[in-house]
């Protein structure tokens, strides 16, 4: 039973939907933000907490480069966000990880810096990774212009009209952030430093506050430039084409290994989101303010869809037929099937979409019906953080390993790694500043240095080696014999009771798309409006039709989801 | 210098993969240098003493069942165990349960790190072994007692035991040590408060040690090319949109 807003209960009936559906690299690569995504998360505790987020602190010249200081005060703690921006040449301007030089570089300074501090951050965020950082820094970014907004935004600006609604709608951002790196890379402060700390303890909480007040940084810096360079005719951006503005972040290949890297962590998003959906659909009295709800939600889903312009083939096709979709979606409200009154209505449209819809529509429904019950969801947040700390049980036995891995990895032992597809592809670190990449094992050389992201083909190692050991054998002495699947055998036990804990599929087959992986984590951040470049690499937007910063105390604070372009008809409003 | 734990914990990773060890291993190893270094003791330098002589100066540990329960032996008489192996060999014999009382002996290149992994399991699995070993000339006992661990220099009826500087011994009972004289080194209180220290603003680690293990943990790049380069990633040079 679950506690909703109206004080009756819940009696869930539903069952969560199973790993074997959920778990799969296509559907993770067709889901869409909710509110239990990370930035939802931070704003509702901004909202509820009273935290008063602002500048601080602004030392930049004519062009825009200096630095600026922004602070977020919380009940307990402050933040600081110290920015600092600075002329790039265009042949220097990368989105890679092997870029060695940006616009803009940040920090998250536990506190508020003095000038001292300041002094010392100056001559390290710039050089990011080749910089050392102290355990008072939480979080390192650095951002790119995006050269077709950022300019217009200006010029308009200074010649005291508002930039191009279409553009700033189809761009979405004034600048993109290229990397985010906490706990503990570089010398900042490990995340174990401030996991206890209620307002950080969610998932990505310093990372999503971070990107917050960058999205204020680059507000401000493009209207500062503006003003500087016409002060008589400059005017400030309109407030819902600031709104409509977040950030952009190039993502690629490193947030991959990390959903294999923290399989617990996977599990409890995983199990959050399934929860809430089995709940919402188990609801059987729909009250006719909700179902008017979800139709203003469909509306904005559709608009904001109609909205989702991209350059990749495959992606703008899965648009086209999300856009079917929904209109089947919305036809669907009219039958008379679908109405009040209508036994576990939820469950009824859920259902047919299963049967019915594109995996990229029946994941964008399911974060639909979410969004319609967020009193569903209020509990679950607190469950989605986890303890990574593995433990290998010694005193188990052959016999009980080899069953554990016939059940929980039915799916891995299906694969026939004799087969050459099925090892296609190797991931590997570049010794270039440690860039992430994906190779092909049998055209280019590196496989040897392998990242250990091949679980199957691990597990399927270990099983088959199992079987010439006697089954009362204890992994103790098995692992002695076999020193190579010690890691394997602890992450298995580690994931007894995680039933969402692993991807199931084979992340070295031809099949894998590691654009899949990226998109399954960015939807949980609150991205929306993927933009892929390639199947490694994509662009999104965080924090698009957020709250400004002080508009954060209004009630409808949390209303952002999908946002459609100011001045149409599906507007989120505030 | 400075690091953080999770740096560190990923550079001793990749370090013993970088040596040839599996990955399992050298997660233990990494998690054992982490553990030595938030104490104070010189974990850095223990990896680069065993990666330096793992595999060829070191031998393995296997398994012997007697009357009295499971115990390690070294596989080659009169060669040291590597630590990477006998570490969380260690550890999971205590997990078996059938250590017997009396313990045992076992020859570990570098005793250090087998009491971290010792102490490690206790912490993990809440229980309690004992361990002695020699340290800086001295015997010491880490009572590891669930998440802490108390180092103890044992002197036997009046003089500094002369015991083999490799020799570590194990019992999941509390020893008998009623004819010698115990000095607290690290108590259960001063454990947690450098761990927690730790925790929060990082480990003073061995600069020239780092250098070495930084040195084979590039040993787990991939060099760069021309294709690597342009095809790995899956974006353009450059981002001028």
């Amino acid at each position: 039973m679950v506690q909703n807003e109206t004080q009756a209960l819940v009696n869930v009936t539903v069952p969560l939907r199973p790993p074997a559906m959920v778990s799969s690299l296509a559907r993770m690569g067709s889901s869409f933000p909710s509110c239990l995504s990370f930035m939802r998360l931070l704003v509702r505790r901004l909202h509820s907490e009273s935290w008063s987020v602002g500048p601080s602190c602004l030392e930049v010249d004519d062009q825009g480069y200096g630095y600026m200081v922004y602070t977020a005060r919380g009940p307990e703690r402050h933040y600081s966000l110290v920015g600092f921006s600075n002329a790039l040449d265009d042949d220097q301007r990368t989105d890679r990880v092997i870029a060695t030089a940006w616009d803009a570089s940040f920090v998250l300074f536990d506190g508020e810096p003095s000038s001292k501090d300041i002094d010392r951050l100056r001559n390290s965020v710039p050089k990011q990774e080749a910089g050392r950082f102290e355990a008072t820094e939480l979080v390192l970014a650095r951002a790119n212009r995006s050269m077709r907004l950022f300019e217009h935004v200006c010029e308009s600006l200074s010649n005291g009209r508002q930039p191009d609604t279409k553009l700033v709608s189809e761009i979405g951002y004034l600048m993109r952030t290229t990397a985010v790196y906490g706990n503990g890379k570089f010398g900042v402060a490990d995340r174990s430093r401030i996991e206890t700390r209620a307002e950080l303890a969610g998932p990505f909480q310093a990372e999503m506050l971070t990107l917050y007040m960058i999205r204020m940084f680059t507000t401000d810096l493009v209207e500062h430039i503006a003003r500087r360079r016409s002060p008589d005719r400059y005017v400030p951006l309109d407030r819902s084409l600031k709104r409509h503005l977040g950030i952009g972040n190039a993502t690629g290949l490193g947030m991959a290994p990390f959903l294999v890297t923290h399989p617990r962590l996977l599990n409890n998003w995983l199990m959050a989101k399934e929860t809430a959906l089995a709940r919402v659909r188990s609801i059987t009295n729909v009250t006719p303010d909700k179902l008017e709800r979800l139709h203003e939600l469909l509306r904005r889903a559709r608009q904001h869809v109609g909205e989702w312009s991209v350059d990749d083939k495959r992606q703008s096709e899965r648009i086209d037929q999300l856009v079917a979709d929904l209109k089947k979606v919305a036809s669907w409200l009219g039958e008379e099937a679908f109405q009040v009154g209508s036994d576990t209505l939820w469950n009824l449209i859920y259902e047919k979409s299963a049967q019915s819809l594109s995996l990229e529509g029946q994941e964008l429904l399911v974060s639909l019906l979410i969004e319609t019950h967020p009193e569903c969801c209020q509990d679950l947040v607190q469950k989605m953080a986890a303890d990574e700390t593995h433990k290998l049980d010694a005193s188990d036995t052959v016999e009980q390993m080899t069953q554990r891995l016939e059940i929980q990895y039915d799916w891995a032992l299906d694969i026939d790694f004799g087969s050459k597809s099925q090892t296609h592809y190797f991931w590997y670190v570049s010794e270039n500043k440690l860039e992430p990449r994906f190779g092909r094992r049998y055209e280019e050389a590196g496989a040897g240095c392998e990242m250990p992201l091949a679980i199957a083909r691990d597990v399927n190692s270990l099983y088959q080696d199992l079987q010439s050991c006697s089954p009362n054998q204890q992994l103790a002495e098995f692992l002695l014999m076999y020193p190579q699947h010690r890691h394997i055998v602890r992450r298995v036990q580690s994931l007894d009771g995680y039933p969402y804990g692993e991807i199931r599929g084979n992340l070295i087959g031809t099949e894998c798309l590691p654009l899949d992986m990226l998109r399954f984590k960015l939807a949980f951040f609150g991205a929306a409006k993927f933009d892929p470049k390639s199947d490694l690499w994509t662009r999104i937007t965080l924090y698009q039709g957020a709250p400004l910063y002080d508009e954060l105390g209004k009630a409808d604070s949390d209303d952002w989801w999908l946002p459609v372009s100011p001045g149409s008809t599906g507007c989120v409003s505030h | 210098m400075r690091q953080s734990l999770s740096e560190l914990y990923s550079t001793v990773r990749k370090a013993a993969v970088g040596q040839g060890a599996t990955y399992g291993i050298a997660e233990d190893l990494a998690d054992a240098v982490c553990w030595l270094n938030s104490l104070g003791f010189d974990g850095v330098s223990c990896a680069v003493d065993c990666l330096t002589h793992w595999p060829s100066d070191t031998s393995a540990v296997r398994l012997l069942r007697d009357e009295t329960g499971l115990i390690l032996e070294n596989a080659k008489s009169g060669t040291a165990a590597s630590a990477l192996l006998a570490g969380p060999a260690l550890g999971d014999l205590l997990q078996t349960g059938a250590v017997p009382d009396s313990g045992f002996s076992v020859s570990v290149d570098v005793p250090l790190l087998a009491l971290a992994a010792v102490a490690q399991t206790c912490a993990r699995l809440k229980q309690r072994a004992w361990l002695m070993i020699h340290f800086e000339g001295q015997a010491v006992i880490g009572e590891c007692n669930q998440e802490t661990c108390q180092v103890t220099i044992v002197t036997q009826e009046g003089t500094t035991t002369a015991r083999s500087t490799t020799e570590v011994t194990l019992w999941p009972s509390q020893p008998d040590q009623s004819r010698n004289t115990m000095e607290c080194l690290i108590n259960s209180e001063e454990f947690s408060q450098r761990r927690n220290s730790a925790l929060t603003k990082g480990l003073v680690v061995c600069e020239a040690s780092l250098r070495q293990l930084e040195i084979w943990a590039a040993l787990t790049l991939v060099p760069e090319t021309e294709r690597s380069r342009e095809t790995g990633a899956g974006a353009g040079l450059l981002d001028n949109d």
